[in-house]
Protein backbone atom coordinates (compact mmCIF):
# COMPACT_ATOMS: atom_id res chain seq x y z
CA UNK A 1 0.00 0.00 0.00
CA UNK A 2 1.19 3.52 -0.87
CA UNK A 3 2.34 5.32 2.30
CA UNK A 4 0.25 8.35 3.35
CA UNK A 5 3.36 10.10 4.58
CA UNK A 6 6.79 9.48 3.23
CA UNK A 7 9.89 11.30 4.37
CA UNK A 8 12.93 10.81 2.23
CA UNK A 9 16.52 11.48 3.32
CA UNK A 10 15.64 14.55 5.39
CA UNK A 11 18.43 16.71 6.79
CA UNK A 12 17.48 19.72 8.91
CA UNK A 13 18.37 21.77 11.97
CA UNK A 14 17.88 25.08 13.75
CA UNK A 15 20.89 27.03 12.62
CA UNK A 16 23.53 26.04 10.11
CA UNK A 17 24.50 22.68 11.62
CA UNK A 18 22.24 19.71 10.91
CA UNK A 19 20.46 17.95 13.79
CA UNK A 20 18.48 15.43 11.77
CA UNK A 21 20.72 13.72 9.23
CA UNK A 22 19.34 11.90 6.21
CA UNK A 23 16.37 10.33 7.95
CA UNK A 24 13.70 8.47 5.99
CA UNK A 25 10.40 7.25 7.38
CA UNK A 26 7.11 6.08 5.91
CA UNK A 27 3.66 5.66 7.42
CA UNK A 28 0.59 3.90 6.08
CA UNK A 29 -3.06 4.67 6.68
CA UNK A 30 -4.69 3.03 9.70
CA UNK A 31 -1.43 2.29 11.45
CA UNK A 32 0.79 3.56 14.22
CA UNK A 33 4.46 4.27 13.71
CA UNK A 34 6.65 5.09 16.68
CA UNK A 35 9.96 6.91 16.75
CA UNK A 36 12.10 6.12 19.77
CA UNK A 37 15.59 7.17 20.69
CA UNK A 38 17.60 8.73 23.51
CA UNK A 39 17.06 12.28 24.71
CA UNK A 40 18.44 14.81 22.26
CA UNK A 41 18.45 12.33 19.37
CA UNK A 42 16.47 14.74 17.20
CA UNK A 43 13.01 13.15 17.43
CA UNK A 44 11.17 16.40 18.10
CA UNK A 45 13.29 18.15 15.49
CA UNK A 46 12.24 15.53 12.95
CA UNK A 47 8.52 16.07 13.66
CA UNK A 48 8.92 19.85 13.49
CA UNK A 49 10.71 19.49 10.17
CA UNK A 50 7.97 17.31 8.69
CA UNK A 51 5.38 19.85 9.84
CA UNK A 52 7.09 22.76 8.12
CA UNK A 53 8.35 24.49 11.28
CA UNK A 54 12.03 24.24 10.39
CA UNK A 55 13.82 24.80 7.13
CA UNK A 56 14.90 21.66 5.35
CA UNK A 57 18.55 21.47 4.21
CA UNK A 58 17.88 18.54 1.90
CA UNK A 59 15.39 15.73 1.38
CA UNK A 60 11.69 15.55 0.59
CA UNK A 61 8.37 15.17 2.37
CA UNK A 62 5.45 13.58 0.52
CA UNK A 63 1.88 13.68 1.79
CA UNK A 64 -0.54 11.40 -0.04
CA UNK A 65 1.92 11.25 -2.92
CA UNK A 66 2.31 15.00 -3.25
CA UNK A 67 5.52 16.87 -2.57
CA UNK A 68 4.85 19.12 0.43
CA UNK A 69 8.48 19.88 1.28
CA UNK A 70 8.84 23.27 2.95
CA UNK A 71 5.11 23.97 3.02
CA UNK A 72 4.01 26.12 6.00
CA UNK A 73 1.94 24.50 8.79
CA UNK A 74 -1.41 26.08 7.94
CA UNK A 75 -1.27 24.69 4.42
CA UNK A 76 -0.22 21.27 5.68
CA UNK A 77 -3.19 21.32 8.06
CA UNK A 78 -5.49 22.14 5.14
CA UNK A 79 -3.97 19.20 3.23
CA UNK A 80 -4.43 16.67 5.99
CA UNK A 81 -1.54 16.80 8.44
CA UNK A 82 -1.93 17.42 12.15
CA UNK A 83 0.72 17.97 14.82
CA UNK A 84 0.64 18.00 18.59
CA UNK A 85 3.75 19.49 20.23
CA UNK A 86 5.03 18.08 23.48
CA UNK A 87 4.68 21.22 25.58
CA UNK A 88 2.28 24.12 25.48
CA UNK A 89 -0.21 22.19 23.39
CA UNK A 90 -3.47 23.87 24.47
CA UNK A 91 -4.67 27.49 24.57
CA UNK A 92 -5.01 28.05 28.33
CA UNK A 93 -7.46 30.97 28.29
CA UNK A 94 -9.71 29.48 25.63
CA UNK A 95 -12.42 27.05 26.69
CA UNK A 96 -12.12 23.38 25.78
CA UNK A 97 -14.73 23.88 23.09
CA UNK A 98 -12.91 26.93 21.68
CA UNK A 99 -9.65 24.98 21.60
CA UNK A 100 -11.39 22.40 19.44
CA UNK A 101 -12.89 25.10 17.23
CA UNK A 102 -9.44 26.55 16.58
CA UNK A 103 -8.36 23.08 15.45
CA UNK A 104 -11.08 23.24 12.80
CA UNK A 105 -9.98 26.66 11.51
CA UNK A 106 -8.73 25.39 8.16
CA UNK A 107 -11.64 22.99 7.69
CA UNK A 108 -14.69 24.73 9.18
CA UNK A 109 -17.39 22.80 7.31
CA UNK A 110 -18.02 19.90 9.65
CA UNK A 111 -17.01 21.45 12.96
CA UNK A 112 -19.94 20.35 15.13
CA UNK A 113 -19.96 16.83 13.73
CA UNK A 114 -16.25 16.42 14.39
CA UNK A 115 -16.57 17.93 17.82
CA UNK A 116 -19.14 15.27 18.69
CA UNK A 117 -16.71 12.61 17.48
CA UNK A 118 -13.93 14.04 19.66
CA UNK A 119 -16.29 14.19 22.66
CA UNK A 120 -17.26 10.58 22.02
CA UNK A 121 -13.61 9.58 22.08
CA UNK A 122 -12.74 11.76 25.09
CA UNK A 123 -15.84 11.99 27.34
CA UNK A 124 -13.76 13.91 29.91
CA UNK A 125 -13.52 16.79 27.46
CA UNK A 126 -17.26 16.92 26.95
CA UNK A 127 -17.74 17.35 30.68
CA UNK A 128 -15.16 20.15 30.73
CA UNK A 129 -16.41 21.76 27.49
CA UNK A 130 -16.92 25.27 28.91
CA UNK A 131 -13.85 25.32 31.17
CA UNK A 132 -10.68 27.22 30.23
CA UNK A 133 -8.11 24.69 29.07
CA UNK A 134 -5.63 26.13 31.54
CA UNK A 135 -7.60 24.52 34.37
CA UNK A 136 -7.32 20.96 32.98
CA UNK A 137 -4.99 18.29 34.37
CA UNK A 138 -1.90 17.28 32.41
CA UNK A 139 -3.55 14.15 31.05
CA UNK A 140 -6.71 16.00 30.06
CA UNK A 141 -4.60 18.62 28.30
CA UNK A 142 -2.93 15.95 26.20
CA UNK A 143 -6.37 14.57 25.32
CA UNK A 144 -7.51 18.06 24.34
CA UNK A 145 -4.38 18.60 22.28
CA UNK A 146 -5.06 15.37 20.39
CA UNK A 147 -8.71 16.31 20.01
CA UNK A 148 -7.74 19.72 18.66
CA UNK A 149 -5.50 18.11 16.04
CA UNK A 150 -8.27 15.65 15.09
CA UNK A 151 -10.68 18.54 14.41
CA UNK A 152 -9.13 19.11 10.98
CA UNK A 153 -9.73 15.40 10.24
CA UNK A 154 -6.07 14.80 9.32
CA UNK A 155 -4.85 11.77 7.41
CA UNK A 156 -1.54 11.95 9.27
CA UNK A 157 -1.21 12.84 12.93
CA UNK A 158 2.19 13.67 14.44
CA UNK A 159 2.34 13.33 18.23
CA UNK A 160 5.37 14.44 20.24
CA UNK A 161 5.60 12.51 23.52
CA UNK A 162 1.87 12.43 24.27
CA UNK A 163 2.45 10.57 27.53
CA UNK A 164 5.31 12.65 28.95
CA UNK A 165 4.73 13.36 32.62
CA UNK A 166 1.67 11.10 32.87
CA UNK A 167 1.14 8.26 35.32
CA UNK A 168 1.49 4.69 33.97
CA UNK A 169 -2.29 4.30 34.18
CA UNK A 170 -2.90 7.44 32.15
CA UNK A 171 -0.16 6.45 29.71
CA UNK A 172 -2.09 3.28 29.02
CA UNK A 173 -5.28 5.27 28.44
CA UNK A 174 -3.53 7.63 26.02
CA UNK A 175 -2.14 4.71 24.04
CA UNK A 176 -5.57 3.12 23.86
CA UNK A 177 -6.72 6.36 22.25
CA UNK A 178 -3.79 6.43 19.85
CA UNK A 179 -4.59 2.89 18.74
CA UNK A 180 -8.24 3.82 18.30
CA UNK A 181 -7.30 6.88 16.21
CA UNK A 182 -5.30 4.58 13.95
CA UNK A 183 -8.26 2.19 13.77
CA UNK A 184 -10.49 4.90 12.33
CA UNK A 185 -8.06 5.13 9.41
CA UNK A 186 -5.47 7.69 10.48
CA UNK A 187 -1.77 7.32 10.13
CA UNK A 188 -0.33 8.16 13.53
CA UNK A 189 3.35 8.95 14.02
CA UNK A 190 4.34 9.06 17.67
CA UNK A 191 7.57 10.11 19.31
CA UNK A 192 7.84 8.33 22.65
CA UNK A 193 9.99 7.93 25.72
CA UNK A 194 7.78 5.21 27.17
CA UNK A 195 9.39 2.73 24.82
CA UNK A 196 7.78 -0.49 26.01
CA UNK A 197 4.16 0.60 25.66
CA UNK A 198 4.92 2.44 22.44
CA UNK A 199 6.69 -0.40 20.66
CA UNK A 200 4.16 -2.97 21.87
CA UNK A 201 1.31 -0.92 20.44
CA UNK A 202 2.94 0.08 17.16
CA UNK A 203 3.04 -1.60 13.82
CA UNK A 204 6.43 -0.17 12.95
CA UNK A 205 9.19 1.49 14.90
CA UNK A 206 12.19 3.65 14.06
CA UNK A 207 15.20 4.07 16.29
CA UNK A 208 16.78 7.51 16.02
CA UNK A 209 20.23 8.03 17.50
CA UNK A 210 22.26 11.25 17.13
CA UNK A 211 20.00 12.45 14.34
CA UNK A 212 20.41 9.29 12.31
CA UNK A 213 18.10 6.41 11.57
CA UNK A 214 19.84 3.63 13.48
CA UNK A 215 17.27 0.88 13.08
CA UNK A 216 13.71 0.03 12.14
CA UNK A 217 11.29 -2.85 12.23
CA UNK A 218 7.95 -4.07 13.58
CA UNK A 219 7.44 -2.58 17.05
CA UNK A 220 7.26 -5.77 19.13
CA UNK A 221 10.23 -7.23 17.27
CA UNK A 222 12.39 -4.19 18.03
CA UNK A 223 11.34 -4.40 21.65
CA UNK A 224 12.43 -8.01 21.87
CA UNK A 225 15.91 -7.27 20.52
CA UNK A 226 18.60 -7.32 23.21
CA UNK A 227 20.59 -4.35 21.83
CA UNK A 228 17.52 -2.10 21.77
CA UNK A 229 16.47 -3.28 25.19
CA UNK A 230 19.90 -2.34 26.46
CA UNK A 231 19.76 1.12 24.90
CA UNK A 232 16.38 2.11 26.33
CA UNK A 233 15.35 -0.20 29.08
CA UNK A 234 18.58 -0.88 30.87
CA UNK A 235 18.21 -4.62 30.31
CA UNK B 1 -25.87 69.59 40.16
CA UNK B 2 -23.19 68.43 42.54
CA UNK B 3 -19.57 68.48 41.52
CA UNK B 4 -19.38 64.74 41.94
CA UNK B 5 -22.14 64.00 39.44
CA UNK B 6 -20.73 66.52 37.02
CA UNK B 7 -17.40 64.71 37.28
CA UNK B 8 -19.10 61.37 36.68
CA UNK B 9 -20.74 62.80 33.57
CA UNK B 10 -17.42 64.03 32.17
CA UNK B 11 -15.87 60.75 33.30
CA UNK B 12 -18.28 58.72 31.21
CA UNK B 13 -17.40 60.75 28.13
CA UNK B 14 -13.67 60.48 28.72
CA UNK B 15 -14.07 56.77 29.47
CA UNK B 16 -15.85 56.35 26.13
CA UNK B 17 -13.05 58.04 24.21
CA UNK B 18 -10.48 56.12 26.21
CA UNK B 19 -12.22 52.76 25.78
CA UNK B 20 -12.16 53.06 21.98
CA UNK B 21 -8.48 53.97 22.03
CA UNK B 22 -7.38 51.43 24.66
CA UNK B 23 -9.17 48.46 23.17
CA UNK B 24 -7.61 49.27 19.79
CA UNK B 25 -4.11 49.38 21.26
CA UNK B 26 -4.52 46.28 23.41
CA UNK B 27 -6.03 44.16 20.60
CA UNK B 28 -3.03 44.77 18.41
CA UNK B 29 -0.70 44.08 21.34
CA UNK B 30 -2.53 40.85 22.20
CA UNK B 31 -2.06 39.47 18.71
CA UNK B 32 1.45 40.75 17.92
CA UNK B 33 2.95 40.96 21.41
CA UNK B 34 4.65 44.33 21.07
CA UNK B 35 3.52 47.86 21.86
CA UNK B 36 2.89 50.28 19.01
CA UNK B 37 4.27 53.59 20.26
CA UNK B 38 3.01 55.32 17.12
CA UNK B 39 -0.56 54.56 18.17
CA UNK B 40 -1.10 58.13 19.45
CA UNK B 41 -0.40 59.43 15.93
CA UNK B 42 -3.00 57.03 14.55
CA UNK B 43 -5.51 59.01 16.64
CA UNK B 44 -4.09 62.27 15.38
CA UNK B 45 -4.35 61.12 11.77
CA UNK B 46 -7.98 60.10 12.33
CA UNK B 47 -8.76 63.51 13.84
CA UNK B 48 -7.17 65.43 10.94
CA UNK B 49 -8.79 63.25 8.28
CA UNK B 50 -12.18 63.97 9.85
CA UNK B 51 -11.26 67.65 9.92
CA UNK B 52 -10.62 67.48 6.20
CA UNK B 53 -13.91 65.69 5.46
CA UNK B 54 -16.09 67.78 7.77
CA UNK B 55 -14.60 71.25 7.53
CA UNK B 56 -12.91 71.30 4.12
CA UNK B 57 -15.24 68.94 2.22
CA UNK B 58 -18.29 69.97 4.27
CA UNK B 59 -19.52 66.48 5.13
CA UNK B 60 -21.50 65.61 8.25
CA UNK B 61 -19.19 65.13 11.26
CA UNK B 62 -20.25 61.54 11.96
CA UNK B 63 -19.91 60.55 8.34
CA UNK B 64 -16.50 62.24 8.37
CA UNK B 65 -15.61 60.23 11.47
CA UNK B 66 -16.55 56.98 9.74
CA UNK B 67 -14.53 57.83 6.63
CA UNK B 68 -11.56 58.91 8.76
CA UNK B 69 -11.71 55.68 10.79
CA UNK B 70 -11.81 53.56 7.63
CA UNK B 71 -8.81 55.40 6.19
CA UNK B 72 -6.92 55.11 9.48
CA UNK B 73 -7.68 51.38 9.44
CA UNK B 74 -6.16 51.16 5.97
CA UNK B 75 -3.18 53.21 7.10
CA UNK B 76 -2.68 50.92 10.09
CA UNK B 77 -2.73 47.89 7.77
CA UNK B 78 -0.12 49.61 5.60
CA UNK B 79 2.10 50.38 8.61
CA UNK B 80 2.08 46.70 9.55
CA UNK B 81 2.85 45.54 6.02
CA UNK B 82 5.39 48.19 5.02
CA UNK B 83 7.10 49.12 8.29
CA UNK B 84 6.66 46.28 10.79
CA UNK B 85 6.66 43.08 8.71
CA UNK B 86 10.07 43.65 7.07
CA UNK B 87 11.60 43.75 10.56
CA UNK B 88 9.69 40.68 11.70
CA UNK B 89 10.82 38.78 8.59
CA UNK B 90 14.40 39.49 9.58
CA UNK B 91 13.55 38.26 13.07
CA UNK B 92 14.34 41.61 14.67
CA UNK B 93 14.17 41.52 18.48
CA UNK B 94 11.19 43.16 20.17
CA UNK B 95 13.33 46.04 21.38
CA UNK B 96 14.07 46.98 17.78
CA UNK B 97 10.34 46.96 16.99
CA UNK B 98 9.70 49.34 19.88
CA UNK B 99 12.39 51.67 18.59
CA UNK B 100 10.87 51.43 15.11
CA UNK B 101 7.41 52.42 16.35
CA UNK B 102 8.88 55.28 18.41
CA UNK B 103 10.66 56.51 15.29
CA UNK B 104 7.47 56.14 13.29
CA UNK B 105 5.65 58.15 15.95
CA UNK B 106 8.04 61.11 15.54
CA UNK B 107 7.90 60.82 11.78
CA UNK B 108 4.09 60.82 11.69
CA UNK B 109 3.68 63.65 14.16
CA UNK B 110 6.03 65.83 12.14
CA UNK B 111 4.35 64.69 8.94
CA UNK B 112 0.95 65.80 10.19
CA UNK B 113 2.45 69.08 11.33
CA UNK B 114 4.09 69.64 7.95
CA UNK B 115 0.82 69.06 6.11
CA UNK B 116 -1.73 70.58 8.49
CA UNK B 117 0.39 73.17 10.26
CA UNK B 118 1.00 73.57 14.00
CA UNK B 119 -1.99 75.78 14.80
CA UNK B 120 -5.19 74.84 16.60
CA UNK B 121 -8.02 73.36 14.55
CA UNK B 122 -11.65 72.84 15.43
CA UNK B 123 -14.51 70.95 13.79
CA UNK B 124 -17.29 73.16 12.45
CA UNK B 125 -20.02 70.83 13.79
CA UNK B 126 -22.21 72.13 16.60
CA UNK B 127 -22.23 70.23 19.86
CA UNK B 128 -26.01 69.87 19.67
CA UNK B 129 -28.82 70.37 22.14
CA UNK B 130 -28.47 70.04 25.91
CA UNK B 131 -29.94 66.85 27.34
CA UNK B 132 -30.67 66.19 31.01
CA UNK B 133 -30.27 62.62 32.16
CA UNK B 134 -31.22 62.55 35.82
CA UNK B 135 -29.01 65.12 37.46
CA UNK B 136 -26.38 64.96 34.70
CA UNK B 137 -26.20 67.23 31.68
CA UNK B 138 -24.89 66.14 28.29
CA UNK B 139 -24.87 67.58 24.81
CA UNK B 140 -26.29 65.33 22.10
CA UNK B 141 -22.79 65.16 20.64
CA UNK B 142 -21.50 63.75 23.94
CA UNK B 143 -24.31 61.22 24.07
CA UNK B 144 -23.45 60.09 20.54
CA UNK B 145 -19.83 59.58 21.67
CA UNK B 146 -20.97 57.41 24.59
CA UNK B 147 -23.28 55.46 22.27
CA UNK B 148 -20.47 54.90 19.76
CA UNK B 149 -18.26 53.51 22.51
CA UNK B 150 -21.00 51.19 23.79
CA UNK B 151 -21.77 49.91 20.29
CA UNK B 152 -18.10 49.36 19.44
CA UNK B 153 -17.30 47.65 22.76
CA UNK B 154 -20.27 45.33 22.25
CA UNK B 155 -19.03 44.71 18.72
CA UNK B 156 -15.53 43.83 19.94
CA UNK B 157 -17.04 41.52 22.55
CA UNK B 158 -19.17 39.71 19.96
CA UNK B 159 -16.22 39.49 17.59
CA UNK B 160 -13.90 37.94 20.16
CA UNK B 161 -16.45 35.62 21.69
CA UNK B 162 -18.47 34.37 18.76
CA UNK B 163 -16.61 34.71 15.48
CA UNK B 164 -14.02 32.42 13.97
CA UNK B 165 -11.51 35.23 13.41
CA UNK B 166 -12.13 36.63 16.89
CA UNK B 167 -11.36 33.29 18.48
CA UNK B 168 -8.30 33.04 16.24
CA UNK B 169 -7.14 36.42 17.58
CA UNK B 170 -7.54 35.16 21.14
CA UNK B 171 -5.68 31.96 20.29
CA UNK B 172 -2.77 34.01 18.93
CA UNK B 173 -2.81 36.10 22.05
CA UNK B 174 -2.55 32.91 24.12
CA UNK B 175 0.14 31.20 22.07
CA UNK B 176 1.07 32.32 18.54
CA UNK B 177 3.18 29.23 17.83
CA UNK B 178 0.39 26.86 18.75
CA UNK B 179 -2.06 28.97 16.74
CA UNK B 180 0.12 28.53 13.68
CA UNK B 181 0.45 24.81 14.33
CA UNK B 182 -3.33 24.54 14.64
CA UNK B 183 -3.80 26.00 11.17
CA UNK B 184 -4.64 29.60 12.08
CA UNK B 185 -3.44 31.84 9.20
CA UNK B 186 -1.48 34.09 11.52
CA UNK B 187 -0.52 36.56 8.80
CA UNK B 188 -4.13 37.29 7.91
CA UNK B 189 -5.22 37.47 11.54
CA UNK B 190 -2.35 39.88 12.25
CA UNK B 191 -3.48 42.06 9.33
CA UNK B 192 -6.99 42.03 10.73
CA UNK B 193 -5.78 43.01 14.20
CA UNK B 194 -3.98 46.03 12.74
CA UNK B 195 -7.04 47.01 10.72
CA UNK B 196 -9.36 46.85 13.73
CA UNK B 197 -6.78 48.63 15.87
CA UNK B 198 -6.48 51.41 13.27
CA UNK B 199 -10.25 51.70 12.91
CA UNK B 200 -10.71 52.12 16.66
CA UNK B 201 -7.78 54.58 16.77
CA UNK B 202 -9.38 56.65 14.00
CA UNK B 203 -12.73 56.76 15.80
CA UNK B 204 -11.01 57.55 19.09
CA UNK B 205 -9.03 60.37 17.51
CA UNK B 206 -12.16 62.03 16.18
CA UNK B 207 -14.17 61.75 19.38
CA UNK B 208 -11.13 62.90 21.35
CA UNK B 209 -10.84 65.95 19.09
CA UNK B 210 -14.57 66.65 19.55
CA UNK B 211 -14.20 66.25 23.29
CA UNK B 212 -11.27 68.63 23.68
CA UNK B 213 -12.82 71.06 21.11
CA UNK B 214 -9.60 72.31 19.55
CA UNK B 215 -6.53 70.28 18.69
CA UNK B 216 -3.01 70.34 17.23
CA UNK B 217 -0.75 67.62 15.77
CA UNK B 218 0.21 66.50 19.31
CA UNK B 219 -3.42 65.52 20.07
CA UNK B 220 -2.76 61.77 20.03
CA UNK B 221 0.73 61.69 21.50
CA UNK B 222 -0.42 63.72 24.50
CA UNK B 223 -3.26 61.26 25.07
CA UNK B 224 -1.06 58.16 24.65
CA UNK B 225 0.03 58.07 28.27
CA UNK B 226 -3.58 57.95 29.49
CA UNK B 227 -4.26 55.16 26.96
CA UNK B 228 -1.28 53.22 28.32
CA UNK B 229 -2.55 53.71 31.84
CA UNK B 230 -5.97 52.26 30.96
CA UNK B 231 -4.43 49.40 29.00
CA UNK B 232 -1.94 48.46 31.72
CA UNK B 233 -4.41 48.84 34.57
CA UNK B 234 -6.67 46.38 32.75
CA UNK B 235 -3.81 44.01 31.98
CA UNK B 236 -2.05 44.58 28.69
CA UNK B 237 -3.37 42.54 25.77
CA UNK B 238 -6.79 42.04 27.39
CA UNK B 239 -9.63 43.93 25.69
CA UNK B 240 -12.08 43.48 28.56
CA UNK B 241 -9.41 44.74 30.93
CA UNK B 242 -8.87 47.79 28.72
CA UNK B 243 -12.60 48.56 28.80
CA UNK B 244 -12.59 48.36 32.58
CA UNK B 245 -9.34 50.32 32.80
CA UNK B 246 -10.82 53.03 30.58
CA UNK B 247 -13.88 53.31 32.79
CA UNK B 248 -11.78 53.47 35.94
CA UNK B 249 -9.25 55.99 34.62
CA UNK B 250 -11.94 58.07 32.90
CA UNK B 251 -14.12 58.36 35.99
CA UNK B 252 -11.36 58.94 38.52
CA UNK B 253 -9.46 61.53 36.48
CA UNK B 254 -12.60 63.56 35.72
CA UNK B 255 -14.07 63.36 39.20
CA UNK B 256 -10.74 64.38 40.72
CA UNK B 257 -10.54 67.27 38.25
CA UNK B 258 -13.69 68.67 39.88
CA UNK B 259 -11.88 69.00 43.19
CA UNK B 260 -8.26 69.61 42.25
CA UNK B 261 -6.70 71.40 39.29
CA UNK B 262 -7.60 69.59 36.06
CA UNK B 263 -3.96 69.98 35.01
CA UNK B 264 -3.29 67.05 37.36
CA UNK B 265 -5.37 64.55 35.34
CA UNK B 266 -2.29 62.79 34.03
CA UNK B 267 -0.82 62.65 37.51
CA UNK B 268 -4.04 61.08 38.78
CA UNK B 269 -3.97 58.52 35.96
CA UNK B 270 -0.38 57.74 36.88
CA UNK B 271 -1.31 57.36 40.55
CA UNK B 272 -4.07 54.86 39.67
CA UNK B 273 -1.60 52.98 37.53
CA UNK B 274 0.95 52.78 40.34
CA UNK B 275 -1.63 51.72 42.92
CA UNK B 276 -3.05 48.99 40.70
CA UNK B 277 0.40 47.73 39.77
CA UNK B 278 1.40 47.60 43.44
CA UNK B 279 -1.44 45.26 44.27
CA UNK B 280 -1.96 43.47 40.95
CA UNK B 281 1.18 43.72 38.80
CA UNK B 282 -0.56 41.75 36.02
CA UNK B 283 -3.41 44.26 35.85
CA UNK B 284 -6.96 43.89 37.13
CA UNK B 285 -7.99 41.33 34.53
CA UNK B 286 -5.43 38.64 35.01
CA UNK B 287 -6.91 35.44 36.39
CA UNK B 288 -7.52 34.04 32.92
CA UNK B 289 -4.95 34.44 30.11
CA UNK B 290 -4.72 37.49 27.93
CA UNK B 291 -7.74 38.77 25.97
N1 LIG C 1 15.07 25.40 19.43
C1 LIG C 1 16.28 24.82 19.31
N2 LIG C 1 17.33 25.56 18.86
C2 LIG C 1 18.55 24.99 18.74
N3 LIG C 1 18.83 23.71 19.01
C3 LIG C 1 17.83 22.92 19.44
C4 LIG C 1 16.51 23.45 19.61
N4 LIG C 1 15.72 22.44 20.05
C5 LIG C 1 16.50 21.36 20.14
N5 LIG C 1 17.77 21.64 19.78
C6 LIG C 1 18.89 20.70 19.75
O1 LIG C 1 18.59 19.69 18.81
C7 LIG C 1 19.00 18.42 19.29
C8 LIG C 1 17.83 17.46 19.20
O2 LIG C 1 16.79 17.92 20.04
P1 LIG C 1 15.37 17.26 20.02
O3 LIG C 1 14.92 17.11 18.61
O4 LIG C 1 14.51 18.05 20.91
O5 LIG C 1 15.66 15.83 20.64
P2 LIG C 1 14.63 14.75 21.20
O6 LIG C 1 13.25 15.20 20.90
O7 LIG C 1 15.01 13.50 20.48
O8 LIG C 1 14.88 14.63 22.66
C9 LIG C 1 19.50 18.63 20.71
O9 LIG C 1 20.92 18.63 20.66
C10 LIG C 1 19.02 20.01 21.09
O10 LIG C 1 19.98 20.65 21.89
MG1 LIG D 1 11.68 15.76 22.15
Amino acid sequence: MEPVLSVSEITSGYGASPIVKGVSIAAKAASTVVIVGPNGAGKSTLLKTIFGLLSIFSGKVYLKGEDVTGMPPERLVARGMGYVPQNRNVFPSLSVRENLEIGAYQTPKHTSERMERVYLMFPDLKKAMARPAGTLSGGQRNMLAMGRALMSDPDVLLLDEPTAGLSPAYTKVVWEHIVRIAEIGKSVIVVEQNTTTALTSSEWGYVLVAGENRDQGPGPELLARPDIGKMFLGR
Amino acid sequence: MSLLLMGVGFGLITASVLALASVGLTLQFGVTNFVNFAYGEFLTIGAYLAYFFSTVANLNIWLSMLLAALLTAGFSWLVNRVVIQPFLKRKAPLLILLVVTIGLSLFLENGVQAIAGPSFEQYAASSGAIVNIGPMIFTTQQLVIIAIAIVLMTGVHLLLKYTRVGKAMRSMSDDPDLARISGVPIQRITDLAWVISGFLAGLAGVVLAINVTSFTPVLGSQFLFIIFAAVIVGGIGRPYGAMLGALLIGLVTEVSAMYIDSAYKTVVAFAILVIVLLFRPQGIFSSKGRV
